[in-house]
């Protein structure tokens, strides 16, 4: 029977940097039990926001000073996964001036690199906000790729002897009389279940943490909560612009660099089972008429897709959605419920999961008797080791530059011994994005992608301009190849994700962006392909 | 008005909007009776996007047509308001008779321009495409028409890559086509599959269809291509050798040619999905025929709004290469396409025809789109469009003439969708063929 001495649940920015930190104490015998792929959950409905802590700079002081130490770790330990721009941070009326004026004091006693910018010199950089604005700040708030440091950091934790299963629901927590000793998990891929026991179960399952203490016997007052965005096509700002004000709805605009799009988020909104968790045109509306204000060409800009992420807020009080913290909730159950070998780790900011990983695993040690301290913060991320000379590497694998500076800003070192194994695959499957060819055989080879759902996390392959159309079946074909799958399966996978990703392509149809698109999607596999009558769903009419 | 003044008029007997297959068709007929006429075009539209095959109808519901004609007659009967259906007055003997005449003329045209087209409304033509796929078509250009897998019972075929060229992985293509035809057709098929290397394009990662296509269509590297397809040592064991659809734009019916007589076996282009090479040399096609019956094509002319008074277009609005400009004519043909092309949009949860200003037509059935990606009977958003009467003029919500010298073509009809009837350039080639006759005065 294995034996483990940790159990991590969770798969997503939290849980792989749970896994990391325990390896780093020279703790190897740890798993990590993923229900659906790492990164899908939480993680995959991000608003790709690194914080500095601006935003929470008044009304939430200890979220604010935690991003602020995060942030400036991260960019440290994970350069790869974070754009090197900056945060913009504006006022358009009286109300906002006095706020950046106060929020300014506050960040910089925090110790916050922030500035005031000339009016002027913002509308010369960035021509499309608003001419209105009266104040605009520069702040260490950033975009980042929230898939790509969760993968760094599960990888990381790989090289150091971690187990990963992705694909493995735990269905059972096995509690006898106050101590946890394990957890049964269902295979998602072939419906087996298997046991796994360890000294210590650490819960970093996000919005579904109370689903898990649940299974323990334990009440958790979780309150997971909605927050919509919307994806439009092309780069419209540089940094991260935001508003001087309160955390409110629809008040961010995210890019990153080499990536053709732009997020706008958020919403907050409660719901009472994560799973069911729906974005709606309502909402993209309702934060475009918001944020038009600050940037007027997201009016012109075309809506590519609108979805949602669940945040895992966990408050005990009556608060609900912005009242609540956004500072870590860290939960020892030995103390708090008197049931000891589980931990639960949440709340907490996407900037600041390396911290919930380290204060989790401290109590963990602890309780293991782990004298190790940890070096997280210290050691680069599998990526970030050094530089990258993406000149070099365009012209030894006859990359467009372009391509090779996307690859590189995305895997950092990885980019090289990628291009080293695969380099018969260094060509261009999407022309959105750019993304290669050798990514899809990295990402099942190294990083536990099984469908393109998975791929796409891993690659951006499908989530440009044209939303997939030509690359979903070029990405379905290298995955088959990669996985040595037979045709039969490549059109299910293909066929699956078309109606995965067509979710996002539906929402928007209404705001008038995506009749066009829709079009060609399935003129493409339709008209052309004849999917849809070879393998095509929903009702059925005479003669099927 | 200082905007009027400087607005430049363009006089013509017949306006038609939109440069794909149906305006083209239509423009083809006008000019050839010696009409004055003009097309506004505002850029490729969805014709160069297509395989290049013409579909006539390759489904019922789920079920695969044998031939466009088994389907007609039904589709006559139960769908009045279809195009097909409304052009010949209900009748499909009228029917009938319309599509013959269409395809016919297009058949002649094509013959005289070089690419010649064959098939016939008695049967589907069952072509294999890039993805390994097959789909059911009426008319093939000839450089795609060996690949019809009826032909091909107990056959084998021999697929070919080319390296560098990425648009078609031969090996799944071979798998799912041997595969589909047994299981979907009981059609037995051998499918082998080889990649070949273009000597001088060795290092080459990413080859674009247009690049390749160029390419071959120099006298230089075509040889290579029979060159590279003659060391394949096997190749007299093939019925059918199938081709990137990239053999050239300017000659490619006899680049086949050229293959199968030095090869000795018949070859055949895979239907590829944009961006597709037989979908520009048709368009290519369809525009010289225009051109050469005397039409004048207006290209980078973007239509703003018609003109209507007293039931009748005046005039079209237009900015053509950012000029204003108001072309008059007697009689306009609107074929501007479906949502890809720009002709019908999205506002406020509601279908506009731009150019009209009026909410399209057709059955409108929520959700607009299916839940399923690929759904059995379509999605009806795509249903939608433009609602005409038999005379192809655009009607109003409330059933009225918008203007009885607009006649409606091609992808902007409601009552079609060619992408779950397989109809595409079928629907296109008649309505503009029949919007020509009626702005000839003829029909």
């Amino acid at each position: 029977m294995p034996r483990y001495t940790a159990i991590v649940i969770g798969g997503g920015t939290t849980g792989t940097a749970v896994l990391r930190d325990l390896t780093m104490r020279g703790m190897s015998r740890v798993i990590l039990l993923e229900k659906k792929d790492l990164g899908s959950g939480t993680t995959g409905g991000c608003h790709s926001a690194l914080h500095a802590g601006m935003r929470y700079i008044i009304n939430d002081p200890k979220a604010a000073e935690e991003c602020a130490h995060e942030n400036k770790i991260l960019r440290r330990i994970a350069p790869h996964t974070v754009d090197p721009t900056n945060g913009l941070f504006i006022a358009i009326n009286d109300e906002e001036v006095e706020y950046g004026e106060k929020a300014f004091s506050r960040a910089r006693q925090l110790g916050l690199d922030v500035e005031w910018l000339e009016p002027k010199e913002v509308l010369k950089e960035e021509p499309l906000i608003t001419p209105k604005v009266l104040k605009a700040m520069k702040t260490p708030d950033t975009g980042f790729d929230p898939y790509r440091l969760a993968l760094s950091q599960a990888l990381d934790a790989l090289r150091n002897g971690a187990q990963i299963k992705t694909y493995h629901e735990v269905v059972e927590v096995f509690r006898e009389d106050e101590t946890v000793y394990g957890v049964r998990a269902r295979s998602l891929l072939n419906g087996s279940l298997e046991d796994f026991y360890a000294e210590v179960v650490i819960n970093c399952a996000g919005p579904w943490a109370g689903r898990i203490a649940k299974m323990a016997g334990i009440n958790i007052p979780s309150k997971p909560n909605k927050g919509t965005m919307t994806v439009y096509s092309l780069r419209l700002v540089k940094p991260l612009v935001s508003r001087l004000r309160l955390p409110g709805d629809g008040d961010g605009l995210v890019s990153m660099g080499y990536q053709q799009t732009t997020l706008l988020g958020t919403t907050s909104v409660d719901v009472n089972d994560p799973d069911q968790a729906v974005a709606t045109p309502e909402e993209a509306e309702y934060m475009e008429n918001i944020f038009s204000a600050y940037v007027p060409a997201l009016r012109k800009a075309r809506r590519l897709r609108v979805f949602c992420g669940v945040r895992p807020l966990v408050a005990p009080g009556p608060q609900t959605g912005r009242q609540i913290t956004r500072s870590l909730i860290l939960i020892n159950h030995e103390k708090v419920h008197g049931v000891s070998g589980l931990i639960t780790v949440t709340g907490g900011k996407y900037a600041t999961a390396r911290l919930m990983a380290e204060e989790s695993v401290n109590v963990a040690a602890r309780q293991l008797g782990v004298k190790a301290s940890c070096r997280t913060h210290l050691e680069p991320l599998p990526g970030a080791e050094e530089p990258v000379n993406t000149f070099q590497l365009a012209s030894r694998y006859g990359l467009p530059l372009y391509a090779a500076n996307k690859l590189a800003a995305r895997y950092g070192t990885l980019a090289q011994t990628m291009l080293e194994k695969y380099g018969e695959q260094a060509y261009t499957v999407c022309d959105c994005d750019q993304s290669l060819a050798v990514e899809v055989y990295h990402a099942v080879d190294e990083e536990f992608a099984v469908n393109l759902d998975d791929v796409r996390r891993r690659t951006r392959i499908g989530m440009g301009t044209c939303q997939g159309a030509r690359c979903s079946y070029k990405a379905a074909v290298l995955l088959g190849k990669a996985r040595g799958l037979r045709v039969a399966e490549i059109h299910r996978l293909l066929v699956e994700y078309l109606g995965e990703r067509w979710k996002g392509v539906r929402l928007v149809l209404p705001l008038g962006d995506m009749a066009d698109q829709a079009e060609l999607l399935q003129a493409y596999y339709g008209a052309t392909g004849n999917f849809d009558k070879l393998y095509g769903g929903g009702k059925r009419g005479r003669g099927d | 008005m200082g905007e009027e003044s400087v607005e430049e008029e363009i006089k013509a007997d017949v306006v038609v909007v939109g440069g794909g297959a149906a305006g083209l068709t239509a423009a083809a007929k006008t000019a050839a009776k010696g009409l004055k006429t003009v097309v506004a075009s505002k850029g490729l539209g969805a014709t160069a996007l297509s395989t290049g095959a013409v579909d006539v109808l390759g489904y019922r519901g789920q079920l695969l047509l044998d031939s466009p004609l088994q389907g007609l007659k039904e589709l006559v009967e139960e769908e009045p308001q279809h195009p097909y259906s409304l052009m010949a007055g209900k009748s499909f003997k009228g029917l009938t008779r319309l599509l013959v005449e269409a395809l016919e003329a297009f058949r002649n045209m094509s013959r005289n321009l070089n690419l010649p087209y064959y098939g016939s409304l008695k049967t589907n033509l069952l072509l294999p495409t890039c993805f390994g796929t097959f789909k059911p078509t009426c008319l093939a250009p000839v450089t795609a028409l060996h690949g019809d897998l009826k032909a091909l019972d107990g056959g084998k075929m021999l697929l070919i890559g080319f390296k560098g060229y990425r648009e078609l992985d031969v090996r799944y293509a071979s798998e799912a086509l041997a595969l589909l035809a047994k299981a979907r057709l009981n059609i037995d098929l051998t499918v082998e599959d080889f990649e070949l290397a273009f000597p001088s394009l060795e290092n080459r990662r990413n080859l674009h269809p247009i690049e390749l296509a160029s390419m071959l269509d120099r006298d230089r590297v075509f040889p290579q291509l029979l060159r590279q397809l003659k060391k394949v040592k096997t190749l007299g064991d093939f019925d059918v050798l199938g081709l990137p659809p990239a053999l050239g734009f300017s000659n490619p019916a006899e680049n086949l040619r050229r293959v199968e007589a030095s090869l000795g076996v018949k070859a055949f282009e895979l239907l590829p999905p944009p961006p597709s090479i037989p979908g520009q040399r048709l368009q290519l096609m369809l525009e010289r025929a225009a051109q050469t019956a005397g039409a004048k094509v207006c290209l980078a002319c973007e239509a703003l709004r018609f003109e209507v008074k007293g039931g009748l277009a005046r005039a079209l609005k237009a900015k053509f290469r950012g000029r204003a400009v108001s072309f008059k004519a007697e009689a306009y043909v609107l074929a501007t396409g479906g949502f890809l092309a720009g002709g019908l949009i999205v506002r406020g949860k509601k279908v506009f025809e731009p150019l009209l200003g009026f909410q399209a037509g057709g059955l409108w059935r929520a959700p607009l789109l299916e839940e399923a990606f690929f759904a059995f009977r379509g999605h009806p958003l795509f249903r939608l469009g433009l609602q005409v009467n038999q005379d192809l003029n655009p009607l109003n919500r409330r059933g009225a003439v918008i203007a009885r010298n607009i006649y409606c073509a091609g992808g902007m009809l409601a009552n079609t969708d060619y992408i779950s009837e397989k109809s595409g350039l079928g629907v296109a080639l008649t309505t503009g063929y029949m919007a020509g006759l009626k702005a000839c005065g003829e029909a």
